[in-house]
């Protein structure tokens, strides 16, 4: 009996693999039909032999965020006559990007445009790939500052973070009013996500009267994957029945939540990170009240143009020096907060029941 | 008789994982210029061999037609514990003996579970502890990550002894060690008949119970040792590594011959199974297979390894089984 339950499992040890490749197919194909994108959003772009080749290494390959980030990536490629990848984890851990980037190295590409998995576990590759004159610029999610020349940030970490507590402080009722607000990051490891919710908190510290009579509850990690995010915005809206908003810096995590509270007829409303193109239906339905997010577009197409400064030697990702990104204009290296440095690509836009109709069929 | 030939080449698992070995190496060379390239190709042993390292632990394990899915856990406690006890001020090697012993604790944990009630499962039980291991991870470092621990043992991830990577050469240490026990040795021998007949080995005098702690903790020191790599690689330790890591060594241990109902695997096709998987990951990643579609190789494989060697036997009784009923005619 033993044995065939040990039999058992072995054959189940394969067959989830199989499955999990299946939903995953089903997932990117659902999130694409969603759009009008072009099927094939993700391609490689080869410009010529001798010209040099650039990638984009995702996190998670199949976020519908990502992609269009590439999209910005491979415009800014094509433009300049550049070859460009789009190489990623199936899953957000370091372990799989650290070993994506080997390989990378081993293929011996020119530049690596980064959304790092963890902040410092990347590290000993990333200084590698240096080391063999690759360039190497994280977005979006920064890794920590020796293992990087440079940090494109989409928009200033602590505007998004107190932007986002502020309109949760507008849906209780504006200064002073009462009420429970809950927080649904990423993955723990995520510094983006982090920086996030640590601006959020500040923003409460800095002005304790405004949020005298507001209870923040304790941050919950939805990992950035459907399921577990959906998973924890029940629990927070089962344990916390009087639960007012839930912030999610993710937009997978916006996109759960919003189905949650529609699914369980909650009076809870949402706000923080998502896709026009996904919350739209949640906007006009007044689930969510409304959201933040900076172009993707935009910011791979910087994130490329960066990439290119640095392996080009335009540039060395030093405070002063001058990015040229196509038709963004002329960008100034900066210091970064956590002692790198950083390109700022600009402001956040926010998104509500005004102006989500000009956006939703954008990204 | 040709027919024949071919039902011994199943037969025979070290000849048919051979042919599967080599024709993925044909294949990638051809396919890629990048792949024969010797630092790229060390540089992949860096990659994958932190699992390799594991898999004799793991091997043994199933050899007595049990597993063990915690292993995984171990590695992250180990570690996060190791890494913890840096940060309070206890010495390197201090660290690296806490690390081990951690590692032997768990494993230990595991065994004794399944000595004490022999009516428990170890596919359940090492799904609890798996839960419990990580939980404690959790417990002890919550959302940080740490780096003290993990700088000191930098070396142990991208370095080269004579452009052998340091994990490389440790994997060829372990692979003489355990080749050693498994097949030279008194311990070893017991293993293959605990794994064949557990109730007659029990009478015939080899106390299968202390046999049975005995591999479960070796289990758990190879995954604390293989922890000390991953660490070095990630050049940080936090309670969220190594997920995942289980079901690859599993696969590797799988392939190589081992077998999940006992009795079965040599060390010589297990080192094949983990340069097969491992070598199929690097390769799959220079010619830019999407990690979806490595998925699909790695889990038709472990399919096709299972079913191929019940195929003489299905053969056979078919055979069996047209006779019985011609007879009965």
């Amino acid at each position: 009996m033993k044995k065939r339950i040990t039999m058992l499992l072995a054959a189940s040890l394969a067959a989830t693999q199989l499955f999990a490749v299946g939903a995953m197919a089903a997932g990117v194909e659902s999130k694409v039909g969603v759009k009008t994108r072009s099927e094939d959003a993700t391609a490689d772009y080869s410009a010529s032999e001798d010209a040099p080749t650039y990638v984009m290494v995702s996190k998670t390959l199949s976020d519908p965020i990502f992609i269009d980030m590439y999209v910005g990536f491979s415009e800014y490629c094509q433009e300049q006559g550049f070859n460009c990848m789009y190489r990623g984890t199936d899953e957000p851990t370091a372990e799989k990007e650290i070993e994506v980037i080997s390989q990378l190295i081993a293929q011996g590409v020119d530049g690596l445009a980064i959304i790092a998995a963890d902040f410092d576990a990347l590290e000993p590759i990333l200084t590698q790939a240096m080391g063999q004159g690759i360039a190497v610029v994280t977005f979006d999610s920064a890794a920590n500052p020796s293992s990087r020349q440079v940090h494109v940030e989409q928009a200033s970490i602590d505007q998004v973070g107190r932007a986002q507590m502020n309109s949760a402080l507008e849906i209780c009722g504006g200064a002073g009013a009462e009420g429970t607000i809950g927080i649904l990051s990423a993955q723990p490891e995520s510094q983006l996500h982090a920086d996030w919710c640590a601006a959020m908190l500040k923003e409460v510290e800095d002005k304790p009267e405004d949020y005298a009579n507001i209870k923040v509850l304790d941050i919950a990690y939805g990992d950035d994957l459907p399921d577990k995010s959906t998973t924890e915005a029940q629990a927070m809206l089962q344990n916390y029945p009087d639960i007012d908003v839930i912030i999610s810096p993710t937009t997978v995590g916006i996109l759960a939540a919003a189905k949650v509270i529609q699914d369980m007829e909650s009076e809870c409303r949402v706000t923080g990170v998502g896709l026009p193109s996904e919350m739209a239906p949640y906007i006009e339905n007044g689930i969510c009240y409304d959201f933040y997010l900076w172009n993707p577009y935009d910011q791979g197409y910087l994130a490329a143009a960066a990439v290119n400064s640095i392996a080009s030697e335009e540039s060395t990702g030093a405070v002063g020096d001058t990015v040229t990104a196509g038709r963004l204009g002329e960008f100034t290296v900066e210091e970064y907060y956590d002692g790198g440095t950083q390109i700022l690509l600009g402001d956040p836009i926010r998104f509500t029941a005004e102006n989500i109709d000009e956006y939703k069929e954008l990204f | 008789m040709k027919p024949m030939k071919i039902k011994n080449l199943f037969a025979h698992w070290e000849a048919f994982l051979i042919v599967i070995f080599l024709a993925v190496n044909v294949f990638f060379i051809s396919r890629t210029p990048f792949y024969l390239n010797y630092n790229n190709l060390m540089n992949s042993m860096i990659n994958f061999m932190d699992k390799g390292l594991m898999v004799y632990g793991t091997m043994m394990v199933l050899m007595l037609g049990e597993i063990d899915i915690s292993i995984a856990s171990i590695i992250t406690l180990s570690g996060c514990v190791a890494g913890w006890a840096c940060e309070q001020g206890v010495p390197f090697i201090g660290c690296l003996v806490i690390a081990l012993a951690v590692g032997a604790l768990c494993g230990a944990f595991n065994g004794l579970l399944l000595v004490k009630f022999k009516e428990l499962n170890s596919t359940i039980v090492t799904l609890g502890s798996q839960i419990l291991f990580r939980g404690l991870a959790y417990m002890l470092l919550g959302d940080e990550s740490l780096k003290t621990y993990a700088k000191q043992l930098s070396g142990l991830a991208w370095n080269k002894i004579a452009g052998i990577p340091i994990i490389l050469a440790a994997f060829i240490v372990l692979t003489i060690i355990f080749f050693y026990v498994i097949h030279r040795t008194c311990f070893g021998r017991r293993l293959y008949a605990i794994g064949t007949n557990k109730t007659a080995s029990y009478f015939s005098g080899i106390y299968t119970d202390r046999i049975k702690l005995a591999v479960f903790t070796i289990n758990g020191i190879c995954a604390a040792f293989a922890g000390m790599f991953l660490a070095a690689k990630l050049a940080s330790v936090r309670a969220s590594i190594a997920t995942g890591f289980e079901m690859e060594v599993i696969a590797m241990a799988i392939l190589g011959g081992a077998s999940p109902s006992g009795g079965k695997g040599r060390v010589g096709g297990v080192v094949l199974g983990v340069f097969t998987i491992g070598l199929i990951r690097y390769g799959t990643g220079l010619i830019n297979v999407s990690a979806e579609t490595l998925k699909i190789i790695i889990g038709l494989l472990l399919i096709i390894v299972c079913a191929v060697p019940n195929l003489k036997q299905v053969l056979a009784d078919i055979k069996e089984s047209r006779r019985k009923s011609a007879g009965l005619l």
